[in-house]
């Protein structure tokens, strides 16, 4: 227990003193979170408000895939864009491997479903009225898409956040495609795990409270906006 | 005559559930026409159409001489101002919604600004300008959504049930607007209702529709039951009608066929029945009458009638109409 109370407050002590490492892997991990966000909701959200709003054969598989998806194994996303990346795979070339990229990309494929069928949910659940008023209106196609991201934006805020809690808090993409390399592509997960298989367990402790204090914020976050949206 | 509308034909299907069936419909320009009916007659569906938001099955559509097709509707769209029976604000102030269709006009913000403020005073919303619309009261909200509608200066406003939760005095000013609007504007009013008074006081022309069937009659008085010969049997009165109309389950008689007296008139008339007055309201210059004569009818004679018939609430009085003033179908 005395082991426990007083790594504990050596973690707090890295955390206060603002401990460049440890701020500089808390960086890391943000930065290549909200890129891996962005890209996927960039995707995402169009593809949802397109789903919802048209009828196609599949559709309903499609509907099926994405919510199968949403719990998909990092390590798989990882594994499956290693083959990708790796030299003697088909986008070896491209010499991303155990770069901040490849685990952006590996990031983006892992909570693109979550944000394209959380759109589909905001949209389906839509006001009807909302369509119609906006044709109404004369918008076209674009414009109408535009007022339906104005009007669903807490949903979608909502979706937006719920990947990038997914996407801070994994570990198998971040350390199968970055490596773990310090300074670079060390995130917080990665350098968790790294950290106490050497030992420096107040040092894994102090990163693991700021990845909580992170998730944290995003549930708070994540709840205003589900707030909202009702 | 100019015609805004002229429908040949239009069917409307909700799956197989049909649910309009529009021989021949033709709606002037530049007047106010009234489309009445109850709930699920089919109204919605038909301003739909004539808004250019839904296609039907089938069936054509002329909009001011030009046939549309289904490739034209997104063109008419912005011809058309439309109000829905509850509309739809988004979640942004009142000013903004106003806005909305005029920005997607492409519109310099100088023109919208001066387009908006000049709205907005005259449908009294200087007050609530700057409050977000989700906060309206059902009154507020009908009120700009008309104006978000009549700042784009449509060709045609089509308003689906534009007087419910509004205030007599907002009520009566919108009158006047749908008045103003025809007359300076020689703009295309559409509205439905169920107020078969409201629509004989302010339109031009009356369409009824009942299970999807477009009658070209102000049916204030329309009665359920079947043809038997020369009668008409509601359950509850005995209609005389001419033997040779065809059989049908609803008669209708327009309001100003009724003849109300005193005592039992010696006539043609072959449809005498007593009733008791229900309701005498001064509606628009006209006093509207409801008698209870097993039947509900609805009277419209003027104030000095009443006042010769000196009759008043809870009175007896004798309703007459001729057999050939009902229309069966």
């Amino acid at each position: 227990m005395n082991y426990f109370i007083e790594t504990s407050a050596a973690a707090l002590r890295l955390i206060v003193s603002a401990d460049r490492e440890i701020y500089a892997i808390v960086w890391t991990s943000i930065w290549i979170s909200v890129v891996a966000v962005g890209v996927a909701s960039l995707l995402g959200i169009p593809l949802g408000l397109l789903v919802a709003f048209r009828e196609f054969p599949g559709k309903k598989l499609l509907l099926q895939g994405l919510n199968t998806l949403m719990a998909l194994p990092t390590v798989v996303v990882g594994l499956v864009l290693y083959g990708f990346f790796t030299r003697h795979g088909p986008l070896g070339n491209w010499g991303i491997l155990y770069t901040p990229l490849a685990i952006v990309s590996g990031q983006a494929v892992l909570i693109l479903p979550i944000l394209w069928n959380m759109s589909v949910t905001a949209a389906a659940g839509a006001d009807p009225r909302l369509g119609l008023t906006c044709q109404s209106l004369g918008a076209s196609g674009l414009q109408q898409g535009m007022i339906f991201l104005s009007e669903l934006r807490f949903a979608l805020m909502a979706a937006v956040v719920a990947g990038f809690g997914r996407a801070i808090g994994e570990v198998g993409i971040a350390m199968m495609l970055g490596g773990n390399i310090e300074g670079f592509t060390r995130t917080m997960t990665t350098a968790i795990a790294l950290e106490t298989s050497k030992g420096e367990f107040e040092f894994g402790l102090a990163l693991g409270l700021l990845l909580l204090l992170v998730a944290f914020v995003v549930n708070l976050l994540l709840q205003y906006f589900q707030r909202l949206a009702r | 005559m100019t015609w805004a509308y002229e429908l040949r034909d239009a069917r409307f299907d909700y799956g197989a559930d049909p649910v309009l069936r529009i021989d021949e419909l033709h709606i002037a320009s530049a007047g106010i026409t009234a489309l009445v009916g109850p709930n699920g007659s089919g109204k919605s569906t038909l301003l739909n159409h004539l808004a250019f938001l839904a296609w039907p099955g089938r069936g054509s559509l002329h909009f001011f001489d030009s046939e549309i097709g289904a490739t034209d509707f997104k063109q008419c769209r912005r011809r058309v101002g439309y109000v829905q029976q509850k509309p739809y604000l988004f979640h942004a102030s009142v000013w903004d919604n106003i806005e909305l269709g005029l920005k997607i006009r492409g519109m310099e913000k100088a023109a919208r600004r001066e387009l908006l403020q000049k709205i907005i005073q005259e449908f009294d919303l200087d007050g609530i300008a700057d409050r977000q619309a989700q906060g309206l009261s059902g009154g507020e909200a009908q009120k700009v959504a008309l104006a978000r509608a009549l700042v784009l200066r449509p060709e045609v406003l089509i308003l689906d049930e534009p007087f419910n939760n509004l205030d007599k005095g907002f009520r009566l000013l919108l009158e006047d607007c749908l008045r103003e609007l025809v007359k300076h504007d020689a703009a295309t009013v559409i509205l439905t209702t169920h107020d078969q008074f409201l629509a004989q006081t302010l339109a031009d022309q009356v369409f009824n529709l009942i299970d999807g069937h477009l009658l070209p009659l102000a049916a204030m008085n329309l009665f359920t039951g079947r043809s038997a010969g020369d009668r008409f049997i509601t359950g509850k009165l005995e209609i005389v009608i001419p033997p040779h109309l065809p059989a049908g389950s609803r008669l209708a008689i327009e309001a100003n066929q009724l003849v109300l007296s005193k005592e039992p008139l010696e006539s043609s008339m072959r449809n005498r029945f007593q009733g008791r007055i229900l309701r005498l309201a001064d509606e628009n210059f006209w006093i509207h009458v409801t008698i209870d004569a097993g039947e509900q009818f609805h009277a419209v004679i003027t104030p000095a009638a009443l006042k010769d018939l000196g009759v008043s609430i809870g009175e007896t009085v004798w309703v007459s109409f001729k057999s050939t003033s009902v229309h069966v179908f």
